[in-house]
């Protein structure tokens, strides 16, 4: 097939030109031996471009409402014991996602070590008095321990991505 | 699982990123990520088993293909995935952003239909030269699978060998003088008009031409293959604009620095210069002048001197010890718009590989490749071209139903006496 207004060689099954959009010619190829490679009709598919949002993320957002909301209404002992137990919680969910995606083991590492920290901060700042100390000590005390046992059970892993995620 | 290795890559569990692959990993936006496809048509339909179980034995040979990109907290990096089920049947529009967030799999995907193998990857993992590496070590692989004994492995990766350091490390920094001052690059005046591009949309033409007629014709004009197409992508955008055109016409153009370094970088080694031509608002421009203008510029700017000047300037400055220290967030916002900026410097752009060369048992399989840039959420249009087996293609790809530019180009080149056959992702 050819295009007579551009004057070149179309496919073999093509009916106009896809330049001008000319009527093709049922006329004989100039370009000799080379064979027509299609591609697929995408008219009919439906374009799922981008996966959607991890749940990670959802839960992320529901929970920094969350967290925004008790800083409101419940004032600033309620959010000093929930900004490390969201810590931790995250910590869980990313060890048990590192199950299925190795990467993550890091981020468990990480929110189990800011749990740590925050935690063991507020207690001596400003918790120590507070009824709210003693589960927020309790969630210390766990942080370390599950910390410690990431990097026991998995130090090349731990090494590994914390060397990656730190170059400079 | 180790972390980067100098003397071996085969088990490294990431890679940090190259001095080009920071600039590609910081523009991707949400809906976007720089992609480009490579691809090669056969002489029999594909077997997709095949080509999944070549490309998992290719896994342990090639790592630093088999990686996806993550954020740390000064750089981003590429991290190892032993997620290799990638070859799927092509259903979409080509050159589709490759998804950088929510699964495990490589920052790559395989594509086959009917005849066509292609390979569309991410722009941070490697350059045009190391995909179609990649693409002919998967096709050697693949006929190796189907019993055809490979003589010679020197344009292709052998599964029998083990990855090296020069391939897998960052061949900018190899190569860089740290002597070098530090640049302060200036805008150029340029002609850029912003085009209105649909996002995901994807219209590729190519134009299937002998490679001894773009020869005939280039050096009818006494300029080289690339000189000549950049010539017509100019001629072009002054016969297309609306009103005349008064500043430089500018084509950037990527250049294969292996050719120029002894490297064997299977990641990102390209320095992108451009071609320029000023028709001062002139609207009688004859195509012989922007030949003459172009003629030799591509063999100055490819002085090994000026390209090591180049890439060491870029890699000082990301070595600079303040840079380094900022938090990769904040670096991201200004490689962004570094990427945004290196964008609108140039009136469009233009990639030719060259000639693509395979082991000889496997180069009388390969029918014809295909080079497609991809777009960006700036440059709406691209042109690319790569030739085997005396098949020259020239591949436009836009993001925009509009053809004036392509029916411009390929009219062209038809009256020039060279033979084009035309085919495109939408026909009818």
């Amino acid at each position: 097939m050819r295009c007579n207004e551009c004057n070149v060689d179309l496919g073999e099954s093509y009916h106009i030109c896809p330049l001008c959009g000319a009527k093709a010619a049922d006329e004989p190829a100039h370009l000799a031996g080379v064979e027509e490679a299609p591609y697929p009709d995408v008219t009919k598919s439906v374009e799922q471009l981008w996966d959607p949002d991890r749940p990670g993320k959802a839960v992320f957002r529901v929970t920094a409402v969350l967290a925004a909301a008790l800083a409101v209404f419940g004032g600033p002992f309620t959010c000093g014991f929930l900004a490390p137990a969201l810590l931790l919680i995250s910590a869980l969910y990313y060890f048990f996602s590192a199950l299925r995606e190795p990467g993550r083991l890091l981020h468990a590492g990480l929110s189990s070590l800011l749990t740590l920290l925050l935690s063991a901060a507020l207690l001596i700042v400003v918790l120590v008095r507070h009824v709210a100390a003693w589960p927020t000590l309790l969630l210390c005390v766990f942080a370390g321990a599950f910390f410690a046992v990431l990097c026991v059970e998995y130090p090349e892993r731990m090494r590994a991505q914390l060397a990656a995620v730190l170059h400079h | 699982m180790k972390n980067f290795d100098a003397s071996s890559c085969k088990n490294c569990a990431w890679l940090p990123l190259d001095n080009a692959g920071h600039l590609y990993a910081g523009a991707h936006l949400k809906n976007w990520s720089r992609t480009f496809r490579v691809a090669a048509v056969l002489d029999e339909d594909v077997k997709p088993d095949l080509l999944q179980q070549a490309l998992d034995d290719l896994s342990q040979r090639a790592p630093s293909y088999f990686v996806r990109l993550r954020d740390g907290l000064f750089w981003s990096y590429l991290e190892r995935t032993d997620e290799h089920a990638v070859v799927k049947e092509e259903d979409n529009l080509p050159y589709r952003p490759i998804p950088l967030t929510g699964n495990m799999q490589p920052n790559f995907r395989v594509l086959y239909c009917k005849k066509r193998v292609a390979l569309e990857i991410f722009h941070a993992v490697c350059d045009g030269s190391a995909a179609f590496h990649f693409l002919v070590s998967l096709l050697t692989r693949y006929y190796e699978l189907q019993g055809v004994t490979i003589s010679d492995f020197t344009n292709a990766l052998s599964c029998a060998d083990t990855p090296t350091a020069e391939e897998c490390g960052d061949a900018y920094r190899k190569h860089s003088d740290a002597e070098v001052p530090l640049r302060n690059p200036k805008k150029p005046d340029t002609y850029f008009r912003p085009e209105p591009t649909i996002p995901r949309y994807a219209n590729v033409i190519h134009g299937v031409m002998r490679v001894e007629d773009v020869r005939r014709a280039a050096a009818n004009y006494e300029v080289t293959v690339t000189e000549y197409l950049a010539a017509v992508l100019m001629f072009c955008y002054l016969n297309t604009a609306d009103e005349p055109v008064t500043s430089p016409l500018r084509v950037s153009i990527p250049i294969d620095l292996r050719r120029h370094f002894d490297s064997q970088s299977t990641r990102n080694f390209a320095y992108m210069f451009d071609v320029s031509f000023d028709p001062k608002g002139r609207t009688d421009v004859e195509f012989t002048e922007i030949c003459a203008a172009l003629a030799g510029q591509v063999q100055e700017k490819s002085d090994p001197a000026i390209l090591r000047h180049e890439i060491s300037a870029n890699v000082k400055t990301q070595a600079n010890p303040l840079l380094r220290a900022v938090p990769y967030p904040i670096k991201k916002l200004v490689l962004r718009q570094n990427y945004k900026k290196s964008q609108l410097a140039f009136t469009t752009f233009l990639s030719n590989y060259g000639v693509l060369t395979a082991p000889p048992e496997v180069l009388p399989h390969i029918r014809r490749a295909e080079f497609v840039l991809g777009d960006t959420p700036y440059q709406p249009f691209n042109v690319a071209c790569v030739s085997v087996n005396d098949l020259l293609t020239l591949s436009v790809g836009a993001s925009h139903p509009d053809r004036t530019k392509q029916q411009f180009i390929f009219r062209f080149l038809a009256s020039e006496g060279i033979d084009v056959r035309v085919e495109s992702n939408f026909f009818e």
